[in-house]
This record gives structure tokens, sequence and C-alpha cells, in this order.
């Protein structure tokens, strides 16, 4: 039983991790902190307005 | 057993390992291993008498680990980890170090969730791609893809369903899934911390201590192709060549666009996992056969789809690995013979002289042995030859029974040591290596031996200290 517990813990932990944050990012609602992750692999999108990138 | 048929069982097994660890021109390692069982039923070797019996330890096992990658494929069919990525930075506020440590707390869940092999299928495209868009340079990269393939792989310790030979060994003895877990999930905890934690500090210059952040609106990422592993970098026009095929490996669901993908559906489809997985327990304390369980968990993730999406169970009859049953009856029948044969006898009597009853000795002789099968033939023939040869040494239940976690924890974290010790480390190199980063064996050895010695005698000991509460 105490594993049964434990596990739906860590899964709380996994839904956090893996799931959207809040339906407002579809909508665009993110606040500023989010990154934005576009469909190619070239790096962030607009990535000279960053001020503390590390390379 | 006769001398030409000993070295028939030898001749095999070392073929069979060879081939499944090499796996030329993509062979899948379910033929190998079909094969040399085949043969060895031929030969008489192996009666076909034992074969329901054999069959019985491995079934149950298989159909577990089937109907988690079948539940892996609906949900990142339907888009779920499609967010993962953009999470683990969005959750890391702009800081390196929390980033790190949220791709191993990922890594962990995504094995404790689902299974190695998984895992490293399905995280590894997703921590190229986080590292790729942030940016960061080469050595910047390592930390994060180290601590997510030797984090996720060793993961499959604590619970024993995350990894095909854990359930196996697991059946072999005759443990229950609580018991195992109420043995081995502190000292599996232990030797990941540990493992993690040098990890950081080995590579805490390489890690950026800013990552950069925007203020466009979020994207939910790639398609997934980006996740399939070999294939899916072949479609997506990465170099794929002569990659081997993984007997784990699947093919992912046609995605769907990220509007199909409700928020509603992905919180219930990460809900049924969740139950499944804790159900495991609550049912296996009932006498239910987990297997069973984990059939329900899949049926109903595929029936949601289809009520949600329309989508009916056609794509998994079709890509689902069912050829994972013939590789673990195949590669059991392969190690049943050769057990049989005597090859480990000489091995088993001197670590019976030095066990002789006492559960330190058991549990470290026994981690140490492990480690070592793994390094030389990788661990899932490893962890069979290591629980049979228990059942020859006569130990005392409390020493048996830390002897056997203790084969877990070596074959599980003592096999990270070189990358053909586990499937899940190879898959995770060919990933690497499709993805255009080159990690040589030579870098990942220098790595793990670095962390993960540490890592399984940190394991051991609070496994020693953990199980003497109990025994």
């Amino acid at each position: 039983m105490i594993f049964f517990v434990v596990m739906l813990a860590a899964g709380l932990a996994f839904y956090h991790l893996v799931s959207p944050g809040a339906p407002a990012a579809i909508a665009g609602r993110e606040p500023a902190s989010a990154p934005a992750f576009s469909q190619d692999q070239g790096g962030l999108v607009n990535r000279e307005a960053t001020t503390n990138a590390s390379v | 057993m006769p001398p030409f048929e000993a070295i028939v069982a030898w001749s095999v097994f070392a073929a069979a390992v060879i081939l499944i660890i090499w796996r030329p021109r993509g062979l899948s390692e379910a033929i190998p291993a079909a094969a040399g069982a085949l043969a060895l039923i031929g030969f008489g070797i192996v009666p076909p008498g034992d074969l329901l019996d054999l069959f019985n330890i491995v079934g149950g096992a298989a159909l577990t680990i089937l109907s988690t990658i079948a539940m892996s494929i609906v949900m990142d069919g339907i888009g779920v980890f499609r967010w993962a990525a953009h999470n683990l930075v969005r959750l890391s506020r702009g800081s390196g170090v929390l980033l790190y440590w949220n791709v191993v707390l990922l890594c962990f869940l995504m094995t404790l969730f689902f299974n190695n092999d998984g895992s490293i299928l399905i995280t590894t495209p997703i921590l190229i791609r986080m590292v790729s868009m942030l940016r960061f340079k080469p050595h910047q990269k390592l930390p994060y893809l180290f601590a997510g393939a030797l984090v996720a792989t060793a993961s499959s310790a604590p619970i024993g369903v995350s990894n095909l030979a854990n359930l196996i060994a697991m059946r072999i003895v005759g443990l229950d899934l609580g018991t195992y877990a109420l043995y081995m999930f502190l000292p599996s905890l232990a030797g990941i911390g540990c493992i993690a934690g040098l990890l950081f500090l080995m590579f805490r210059r390489d890690i950026p201590r800013n990552i950069p952040l925007s203020s466009h609106p979020l994207h939910p990422g790639p398609p997934a192709p980006m996740r399939q592993g070999y294939r899916g970098a072949r479609s997506a026009g990465k170099p794929a060549e002569g990659l081997p095929v993984h007997p784990l490996k699947y093919d992912t669901a046609q995605t769907l666009p990220p509007e199909a993908g409700s928020f509603g559906l992905i919180r219930l489809t990460i809900g049924i996992v969740v139950l499944t997985r804790a159900g495991f327990f609550l049912g296996s304390g009932m006498g239910i056969p987990i297997e069973w369980i984990g059939i329900a968990g899949a049926a109903a993730l595929v029936a949601v789809r289809w009520l949600w999406l329309g989508r009916g169970p056609k794509d998994l009859v079709t890509q689902a690995p069912w050829h994972i049953i013939v590789f673990a009856f195949g590669i059991y029948v392969i190690v049943h013979a050769f057990h049989q044969s005597g090859a480990v006898d000489a091995a088993v009597d001197f670590l019976s002289r030095q066990i002789d009853g006492d559960r330190f000795a058991a549990i470290f002789w026994m981690g140490g042995w492990l480690t070592l099968l793994s390094v030389l033939m990788n661990n899932l023939p490893a962890v069979m030859i290591g629980t049979l040869s228990l059942a020859d040494m006569q130990l005392e239940p409390a020493v048996m029974q830390s002897a056997y976690m203790a084969n877990i924890l070596g074959s599980d974290i003592g096999a990270l040591l070189v990358p053909v010790g586990t499937l899940a480390s190879l898959l995770w190199m060919f990933i690497l290596r499709s993805h255009r980063i080159p990690v040589t064996w030579g870098k990942y050895v220098k790595v793990a031996f670095a962390v993960v010695p540490a890592g399984l005698a940190v394991s051991l000991f609070t496994l020693y200290f953990w199980t003497g509460l109990f025994f």
C-alpha cells in the first residue's frame, strides 16, 4: 500500500514535468519567462533578446 | 551435461550474446535469441518438456514490458511528451543547475513510469533537442546527456517493473513486487542520487550558470519523429545508416497536431499511466498477476484515445514490439542451457565459499560478480545467470534475498560501466550518433568509471544497512 501512495506522489511530479503548464499557455498568455521553441532545432527564436546567455 | 552438449550450449550462448550486442545490419535481437533456442531444442539440450516452465517465467514479464511500451506509444502519439523540453526549461527559471536536476528528475520518473529502454528512447531526443535549442556548446551538452542516460538506466532498479531482466529475475526467485520495492527502493535511490551528484561535481564547470530565456509564446515542440529513435532519425533525414535495431524499439504512432492533444486528454492519459503503475503494487498484493494490470492499463489508454480522438488500436497491433516475447523466451532458454552445462559452477563454488552465510559478503560479492558478468556479456543474460546461480548456493533466506537484491544492483547500476553493459546504454550511444553528437566509447567509459563504482558501492552499503532492519 505504501508504494501505491509513493507512486501516486511520483505521478504528481511526473505530471508537473511533462504536462503543459497551463491552458493559458496555448493562448499565448504564458509569462514572459517562457522560452520560445520553434519547430526547427536552430536555437531559441530571437535569441539576441536574451541577456544572460551562457554561450 | 555431456561435453559435446556443453560445448554446443556455450557456443550458442556466446554467438547469441555477440549478435545481440553487435546487431549486424540492424539484426533484431529476437532472431539470434530464437535461432539459438531452436538450435538447443533441436540438439536435445533443452527438453521440450521444460519449455512450458521456462515460458511461464518469462511470458508474464514480457507481457508486462510490452504493455508498458504500448502505453508509451499511445502517449507519444497523443503528443504528451512534446511539452517536456519546454517544461524542463520553464521550470528551471533560467538556471542551468536547476535544469540539470530537472533532467535527472524527468529521466528518473520516465523510467519509473515506463521502462529503461523506453525512457532512453523518449527522453534522449527530448534532451538533445533541448540542449540544441539552448545553443549549448558541445561540452555543455554532456552533463545533461550523461545524466539522462545514466539516471534513466539505473532507475530501473527501484521498483522492479521497469526492466525486463528484473521482472524475469523476480519470477525466478518468486519474489512479489511489494517486497522487492520495500527492499530495493531506498538503496537504488541512494545509488542513483550518488551517480547524479558525482556527475554534477564532475561537470560542474561545464554546466552553464544561466540559460537563455525568451519572451516569445511557447511552442510544444516538433512532432514525434524527433523522438522515434533510429527510424525516427532516419525519417527526419538524420544519418542513421547502418544503425542496429533494438528489440524494445518501437515506432511512434503518427503524432497528432498540437490542438488534438488537448489538455484534458493529456491529463487523463497521465492519470491512467500513474494509476496503472501504482495499481501494480495494489494488485500484486491481492495476488493479481501484474501483466493483467499492465494489459488493462494499456487497454484503457487505447480506449480513451479511441473515444476521444477516434483512433483505434490498429497502430499498436502493427507497431508494438511483439518480438520481445520471442526475444525474452529465446534468451532465457539459451541462458538456462548455459547454466545447466555447468559453465558457471566454478564461480558458484567460489562465491559460496566467500559468502559463507554472511549477508555483507553476499551483498558485495554478488553485486561485484553481476557487475563483472554484465560488463562482459550484457546485463540481461547476466542477471539470469546470477539469479539461477543463487538457487544453487543453498543460502539462508535472508542471505539469499540480500544476494538477489545485490544481483539486481550489479546488473542495473554496475552494468553502466561500459556501453555494452545494458541495451539501454547502447541505444543511447546510437541515438547520439544519429544526431551527430560525438560521444565515443572511451569518453563514456571515462565518465562511467568516475561515477558508477561509487554509486554501486553506496547502493550496496545502503542495501546492507536497510535490509538489516528487516532480517
